[in-house]
């Protein structure tokens, strides 16, 4: 070959800086600063298990003797509810924040056939709202979430209950959008949120995915021509989102079996863990602390082939039961591994493994939802 | 890769010291995630959040980076890759096309093609996009890239072979 290919010149006059729009900038250095802050003010590492706040408007009008009965009484009830973790009376701020506590009873059933499953944000067009998880279940389960944006809480997984009129009133919404006649594959142009609606009836399943986000349509994006949303869409895309995001504004008290938020406990976990470039499976576990390896080992069910390499999330998963993974948790501890707790679960180790030093590893623990097909 | 930006020397959590970082270093990554990424301003976003991010993740972690400028692109490459492995998966797998190419319609562009190269480079399948990617704009050699996707550099050659044809075919698809 003589001469350089003109791809590569092409190619390389691409780089150069680019400046994102002032809002995108604010809000994102808004939040990096916030996400530092608590590591600046040297926040306790392991939070509560719980995070709970008092009903609001309860009035202490009682005096004497009385009162401090009433007072001995409701401390007892606060301490024996946090630790037999029965204190769903409480209003919830986030879930479960790390893994579910002992004695907690797990969501039941522990299998759910989906009705809904959507995930839509982030877009920080016209300002970040952040990310809405939420699936809904023919048993009248919501299992939602809602992580970041701006004013809006982060929480882990919630749980309600609708009765089946309610599961049958959130399925005519969703008809009703126009968005779900068949599979979509929607640019966010018109400002619609990026994720994806993943809407089943008995006889069908319809994917609407949106925005260009692999993350999220990888794994059901459909495979049909992306077309940029029609304003129709783009107004049944948003209203869809808002309806989604708060349904007891619009469904009736009849549509709910149990309209408060409680904590979602999952029946399981699943735990994903993977080393630097270049460590395979058996190596990675003569990294781990024995007792985690052998756990581990034995509840592998890695759901396909991974490799480990950069700029992946390179990883095997074992499911473990919620005692397995308290197990776990124990011995991760003990052996003075780092962890941070969170509304996302429980992580030891690196935050990412593709800057993971040669012995260093990511154990992280998500809990199982319901519906399989996330295990 | 050339730095037109200035590194703080240490990289802590002060929020003033993060701010001029940050400053520094925005346009940079914006601008790797935006040419790389078929000129997509939501992926662009949602690529720079993520990296910044999982920069204060690591901060917040005890990680002083020496080099915050090179960290952070290393981080940003990572997400890419990551990127790029995703859309892998979603693409369905694709023919090598039959059809001649017309070499002497491509030609060296002057700025007028750079968004057309940039629409080009996302039509390009994206396990050969990484190949051109990391060779071309992020300036590995081969037998580096090989070792970052796990595989031969004979494989990695191939691959770019493969993206040059595939870039060209898109190139000259693309409305001027």
């Amino acid at each position: 070959m003589s001469g350089v290919d003109p791809v590569v010149h092409v190619l390389a006059g691409l780089d150069r800086p680019a400046t994102p729009t002032a809002q995108f900038q604010q809000v994102l250095l808004d939040r990096l600063l916030a996400e530092l802050r608590p590591a600046a003010e040297s926040r306790p590492r392991i939070n509560r298990p719980w995070r709970v706040r008092l009903v609001p408007g309860a009035q202490w009008r009682l005096h004497g003797r009385r009162r401090i009965f009433v007072l001995a009484v409701a401390v007892l009830i606060v301490v024996v509810g946090a630790v037999s973790a029965l204190a769903v009376r409480a209003l919830v701020d986030t879930g479960i924040v790390g893994l579910a506590p002992l004695g907690a009873t797990p969501s039941s059933p522990t299998r759910g056939e989906l009705v809904l499953n959507s995930s839509l944000g982030h877009t920080m067009v016209d300002a970040d709202a952040g990310r809405l998880d939420i699936s809904v279940y023919a048993d009248g389960r919501v299992i939602w979430r809602q992580i970041g944006g701006l004013g809006f809480r982060e929480t882990g997984w919630l749980e309600r209950r609708l009765t089946p009129e309610g599961v049958a009133l959130v399925r005519a919404e969703v008809l009703a959008t126009g968005l779900v006649d068949h599979d979509l594959n929607l640019t966010t142009e018109g400002h619609i949120f990026g994720g994806y609606i993943d809407f089943r009836t008995a006889d069908r399943r319809v994917v609407v995915t949106s925005g260009e986000n692999p993350v999220l349509l990888a794994d059901v994006g459909p495979h049909v021509h992306r077309t940029k949303p029609t304003a129709e869409q783009a107004r049944a895309f948003k209203r869809l989102r808002a309806r989604l995001s708060d349904l007891a504004a619009w469904l009736p008290a009849s549509a709910w079996v149990d309209a408060e938020d409680k904590p979602f406990v999952p029946s399981g976990y699943t735990v994903c863990y993977g080393g630097a470039v270049g460590v395979g499976l058996s190596r990675l576990f003569e990294f781990l602390p024995p007792p985690a390896a052998s756990l581990l080992r034995a509840q592998e069910k890695t759901p396909q082939p991974y490799w480990n390499r950069p700029g992946t999330v390179a990883h095997w998963c074992s499911d473990l039961t919620n005692d397995e993974a308290r197990t776990l948790e124990r011995i991760l501890d003990e052996a003075g591994v780092s962890g941070v707790k969170s509304v996302y679960g429980l992580e030891y180790g690196v935050f990412d493994v593709a800057l993971a030093a040669p012995t260093e590893f990511r154990v992280g623990f998500v809990a199982n939802l319901p519906d399989d097909e996330r295990r | 890769m050339e730095l037109t930006v200035r590194e703080v020397e240490a990289l802590g959590l002060d929020p003033e010291k993060f701010r001029t970082f940050y400053e520094d270093a925005l346009p940079c990554i914006y601008g790797y995630f935006l040419h790389r990424c078929g000129g997509s301003v939501p992926v662009a976003e949602d690529l720079t959040q993520e990296t910044f991010l999982a920069s204060v993740g690591e901060l917040r972690k005890g990680r002083r980076p020496d080099a915050p400028i090179p960290w952070i692109y290393g981080i940003a490459r990572h997400k890419l890759l990551d990127h790029y492995r995703k859309q892998a998966r979603a693409e369905q797998p694709l023919a090598d096309a039959e059809l001649p190419l017309d070499e002497s319609a491509f030609a060296v562009q002057d700025d007028g093609g750079r968004e057309r190269a940039i629409a080009a480079l996302a039509a390009v399948p994206a396990s050969q996009r990484t190949a051109l990617v990391l060779c071309y704009l992020d300036g590995f050699t081969a037998a580096e890239v090989g070792d970052e996707l796990g595989k031969s550099t004979a494989a990695v050659h191939s691959l770019l072979e493969r993206g040059r044809e595939s870039f060209k075919r898109a190139y000259l698809e693309v409305e001027p």
